[in-house]
């Protein structure tokens, strides 16, 4: 059997390449930061996602995905740690807390409140696909990566989000 | 404009409507610790109220220690860092052997040896201030009760009347409790509250059907255990239908291995 010499995989080793990479992929982190997060704990939750990926980094495989995406997963989950915490601590009312913020943010940045309003009431994997997909404006094929699931599942996902708001949407208008 | 059009649109709006991205934080590398959590900061109340607590209960056995009153039971003694003199033996004391009975741990001084408390047949055993004593598998007639360190028990008991609709192969069944386990400061006294009651098949461990009758154990009923000699514990009931009419639970003491001899007609052995 001959030897198959295969190019390493680039792991992040140096601060700077950590640092580069990073900087690379930014404008995402804070748009997922700022949309799945609780509003006023975007900038945190990015501080611990990027301190969590550097202490963690060994872990990091290119293999199984691109940087951007493992960076998300782990701005995405801190982003529900930090809901989870404000539930705790009382700051706002049970599962409220990360719904609501979202439509607080649409009357703040002037958006489509009504919209804002039934995307926030959808079930959370549904929230998910519609938040990365048309909020943060990832391809189906990275939103799939990121939440795990197939491309199948996201497309359904969101053809099934779609229904659900243009139902809820048409039960306002006509009460 | 449909959904489709409307979310593009919303998202458009939103991403247009963000400030600039956030700069990548400073990595501290010598470390390469987050900074403090901040839930954290809600324990420094609890660890001193904790603390708080703690002195409280240091002070009351230290009184209790000093002016001879008696001792909450399961209580370490201080006998040995405070000026009080030492146990004197009396004529009572040693000669009695089913007197107040020592913690299983040789280690640990019970305030049970001091000499103003009078023996008594069989009387509550100071239990020692670890938890380990009430881990581990406990018996008695046809029950058996398994107390684990992670806080929860398993307890099996012949079903009454027996179950139905065995699946075939199986042999029997018997009634099984899933309890929580919760200790008292002292660790003197064990609460066991049953959080699962299932009908299990001997042998497999499927469940089956429940009795015709229902259950001998509800959700919710709990009965605490404490300590009467070394492996030998007696169980209370405290919430359910075994605790409104304690007679119609049987015997109350669960047993161990390495029971004295002279005790372990207490389990019916």
């Amino acid at each position: 059997m001959t030897a198959v010499a295969r190019e390493a995989p680039k792991r992040l080793h140096s601060v700077e390449e950590f640092t580069a990479e990073l900087n690379a992929v930014m404008p995402v982190v804070t748009r997922v930061a700022r949309r799945f997060a609780p509003s006023d704990q975007a900038e945190d939750v990015i501080q611990e996602a990027c301190l969590a990926a550097w202490r963690y980094r060994h872990r990091f495989d290119p293999e199984q995905g691109s940087f951007q995406t493992w960076i998300l997963k782990i701005v995405l989950h801190e982003g529900y740690k930090a809901g989870a915490r404000g539930r705790r601590s009382g700051l706002l009312l049970a599962r409220l807390t990360d719904r609501s913020h979202l439509s607080t943010a649409a009357l703040q940045w002037g958006g489509d409140h009504q919209l804002e309003t039934t995307v926030a009431r959808l079930p959370r994997r549904q929230r998910e696909v519609i938040g990365l997909y048309y909020f943060v404006d990832l391809p189906v094929q990275q939103v799939a990566d990121l939440l795990g699931i197939s491309c199948g599942t996201v497309k359904s996902t969101l053809a099934d989000a779609r229904r659900s708001i243009q139902a809820h949407l048409a039960g306002q208008e006509s009460s | 404009m449909d959904i489709d059009g409307r979310l593009h649109q919303a998202g458009q709006l939103w991403r247009e409507s963000q400030p600039q991205a956030l700069r990548v934080p400073r990595l501290d590398t010598s470390s390469q610790k987050a900074p403090p959590r901040r839930w954290m900061t809600g324990l420094i109340p609890l660890a001193a109220s904790a603390a708080v607590a703690a002195m409280v209960i240091g002070v009351m056995i230290l009184h209790g220690a000093t002016t001879g009153h008696p001792v909450p039971v399961g209580s370490t003694s201080t006998s040995s860092s405070v000026d009080s003199p030492p146990p004197r033996p009396t004529a009572s004391t040693p000669a009695q052997p089913s007197s107040t009975v020592t913690a299983p741990r040789p280690s640990s001084k019970v305030a049970a040896t001091r000499s103003d408390v009078s023996p008594q047949p069989l009387s509550t055993v100071a239990a020692p201030p670890v938890l380990a004593p009430f881990v581990g598998q406990w018996f008695v007639h046809g029950i058996g009760l398994t107390i684990s360190a992670g806080g929860y028990a398993v307890e099996n008991l012949p079903p009454d009347p027996p179950c139905s609709g065995l699946p075939a192969g199986a042999s029997g069944c018997f009634e099984q409790w899933k309890e929580s386990v919760a200790y008292s400061l002292d660790g003197a006294t064990a609460t066991l509250t049953i959080i699962k009651v299932a009908a299990v098949t001997v042998g497999s461990n499927s469940v089956v059907a429940r009795p015709s009758n229902g259950f001998q154990g509800q959700v919710g009923d709990s009965y605490t255990l404490r300590f009467m000699a070394p492996h030998l514990m007696v169980r209370t009931w405290t919430q359910g239908t075994f605790a409104r009419n304690p007679s119609l639970w049987g015997n109350p003491y669960l047993c161990q291995s390495g029971l004295a001899q002279t005790l372990t007609s207490k389990c019916g052995a």
